[in-house]
């Protein structure tokens, strides 16, 4: 039982980051129609602003808020300005331009903080016992956040005007925009929330795992299955698919293999995505 | 008396292209048959890709995993004790045509990004598998390849010119072939199909079978490369399988250009080139290959023979100005906006 209890926290853990990131991808392929194959670049540029901050002496927290307000709003605004040019483009072109992007990012990474993974301190110590074994209060501290932050998220998205604007856009982006709805402002909101999301996942988890330029590929391909598997598009079903995936791989690990695990898991994601674009499919019934 | 002259043009310049291919390395020597076998090998992936993506309009991102499964093929054979050429090209072919027909059936059942998302998710997989299967594959230490001048025909893929020349038929093959199939009534139709299925259906065309038979078509060529590319390096490992290799196919045939069946062969040699000489002489090359993307991106959206042709397009249209017919020809003539949007349906 306490290795089951265990398991369970630490896929709660893992799967909680992956939430904010693909929270931020659903949100973006949402509004946009984007897959942003830079999400886990974003996701590491707020990991080392959180190393930056605390190693020059700053409370880790204030690193949290610079990595939102850098990362967020500058590089969410960047990536916006980048990809404004694409947004009636093929998909092809957009998945280029951001994985251009990433390649650039995770070698600029490299040569200003260097490849080595580089840790940073958790900014609460204490653990609490589990059974016979003591756990971490920090990791349940990035379970909590991530879950406030993405509750915070729903309610942005059902109750507040530039929340309800950006599902109306999502919806129909010329009939919202014929109805006033400022698509621009609405479009920016979308670069800022989904980089934002990235950096207080990438700030969060800098305790978790060490800090390093490519720290953000394999919460990327990850974060795509999510958001797949969530419904494209979809912010609630990818923040609860998340927390799931984190879950199963870590109970999972447990029985079989955890390359076995990973399999599973591919082979049900496509099946579910091959369920869902049947459905959606005219073509096939010609 | 625009397009007979520019069609002969082109022509001739393929033509001295492939002989210079056979010619000029062996000549050359200093291991420049060896570096241009290796472009020809991961070209052949990307000929792939320009076919399914440029002509079937199916952008694929899997493909690394036919490349994959048909090289481990031959090497699990020759551990297996398997050492006839022909027997070992079967079955490479084989089991790369067995992956992409994976990928038939997701040509089958979803179109535009669904279609992306599931060739990703195949790659992802293909490449947990080496790990899963340690016994048979190596897992991460990779697998070496038994007997390889007996598998390869008898030629040895280091010394003398032979497997190079092999290499050469092989790539011009394909390519010949693919540009007979583009030409014929039947290629025609798969453009046509690209471009508009649901018109293309209601014209009677059967949409699912062109598809899965350029899919099956692309796997082959795949596949091919995977063949290849065990016996030249008498080794694989599973990042041949993966992501990586799967979207660097994507990329040399996007920045060469897929309008033209030699585009993703060229974007092949270009950007590896590059990568090897900036590799010797700086740490940065992952920044360049990123701003070169960027770069064809924003500036080069049809790639690079791409660009080229609108260029030339542009220079009869300045040209032609003053004779309206003529233009009338040259606007027939213009490549279509590939990544217009079409992509996306």
């Amino acid at each position: 039982v306490e290795q089951l209890v265990l398991a369970i926290l630490n896929g709660l853990v893992v799967g909680a980051s992956l939430a904010l990131v693909a929270a931020g991808l659903a949100l973006l392929f949402g509004v946009l129609g984007i897959l942003n194959f830079a999400q886990g670049d974003l996701l590491m540029l707020g990991a080392f602003m959180v190393w930056l901050a605390v190693g020059h002496g700053q409370s880790f927290w204030l690193g949290v808020v610079l990595a939102v307000a850098v990362v967020g709003v500058a590089g969410g605004l960047a990536l916006m300005g980048m990809l404004w040019p694409l947004r009636d483009r093929s998909h092809a072109l957009v998945l280029l331009a951001t994985l251009g992007l990433s390649l650039v990012l995770q070698q600029l990474a490299t040569n200003v903080f260097g490849a080595d993974a580089k840790p940073v301190a958790a900014p609460i110590g204490g653990q609490i016992p589990i059974g016979t074994k003591d756990y971490p209060v920090y990791d349940l501290v990035v379970v909590v956040a991530a879950a406030v932050i993405l509750a915070g998220g729903f309610v942005f998205l059902k109750y507040v005007k530039y929340g309800i604007w950006l599902r109306a856009v999502a919806q129909n982006r010329d009939m919202a925009s014929a109805l006033g709805v400022p698509v621009w402002r609405v479009y920016a909101l979308a670069f800022v929330v989904s980089s934002g999301l990235a950096a207080v996942a990438g700030s969060l988890l800098a305790p978790l795992n060490a800090v390093y330029p490519t720290m953000g590929l394999d919460v990327n391909l990850n974060a795509f299955i999510v958001v797949i598997a969530g419904g494209l598009g979809n912010f609630r079903g990818a923040a609860v698919l998340a927390l799931g995936l984190g879950v199963v791989r870590s109970l999972g690990a447990l029985v079989i293999p955890g390359e076995a695990v990973n399999l599973l898991v591919f082979a049900l994601v496509i099946l579910l995505l091959i369920v869902r674009a049947q459905r959606a499919r005219v073509l096939v019934r010609l | 008396v625009i397009e007979g002259p520019r069609r002969r043009l082109g022509t001739i310049a393929v033509v001295l292209l492939a002989v210079a291919l056979f010619v000029v390395p062996p000549v050359y020597g200093q291991f420049l048959p060896q570096r241009i076998s290796d472009y020809l090998i991961f070209g052949l992936p990307a000929l792939a890709v320009g076919l399914i993506a440029g002509h079937a309009r199916l952008l694929n991102i899997g493909v690394g995993a036919t490349f994959g499964v048909s090289a481990y093929t031959v090497a699990i054979l020759t551990h297996h004790g398997v050492l006839h050429p022909v027997l070992l090209m079967l079955a490479a072919l084989g089991a790369g045509i067995l992956v992409s027909g994976l990928f038939a059936i997701y040509a089958v059942v979803a179109t535009g990004l669904e279609y992306l998302l599931l060739t990703l998710l195949t790659t992802s997989a293909f490449f947990s598998a080496p790990l899963l299967l340690t016994g048979l594959t190596g897992g991460e230490n990779g697998l070496g390849v038994n007997g390889v001048v007996a598998i390869s025909f008898g030629l040895d893929p280091i010394q003398g010119n032979g497997f190079y020349w092999l290499l050469c038929a092989i790539t011009v093959l394909w390519c010949v072939l693919s540009w007979y199939l583009l030409s014929s009534r039947a290629g025609r139709a798969m453009v046509a199909i690209g471009r508009n299925p649901v018109r293309a259906a209601a014209m009677g065309y059967s949409v699912h079978a062109y598809q899965v038979a350029v899919t099956l078509y692309s796997g082959t060529i795949a596949a091919t490369g995977g063949w290849l590319y065990a016996l030249a390096h008498a080794f694989v490992f599973e990042d041949l399988l993966g992501l990586s290799n799967s979207v660097n196919a994507v990329l040399y045939s996007l920045i060469g250009g897929v309008d033209f069946v030699v585009g993703p062969l060229l974007g092949t040699a270009g950007l590896r080139f590059l990568g090897e000489q900036l590799g010797q002489q700086t740490t940065q090359s992952q920044l360049y290959i990123g701003i070169a993307l960027l770069v064809v991106v924003y500036l080069l959206p049809a790639g690079v023979v791409g660009g080229v042709r609108q260029l030339w397009h542009l220079r009869l249209r300045f040209r032609s100005l003053d004779r309206p017919d003529d233009a009338a020809l040259v606007r027939e003539g213009e490549p279509d906006a590939l990544f217009s949007g079409a992509l996306d349906d």
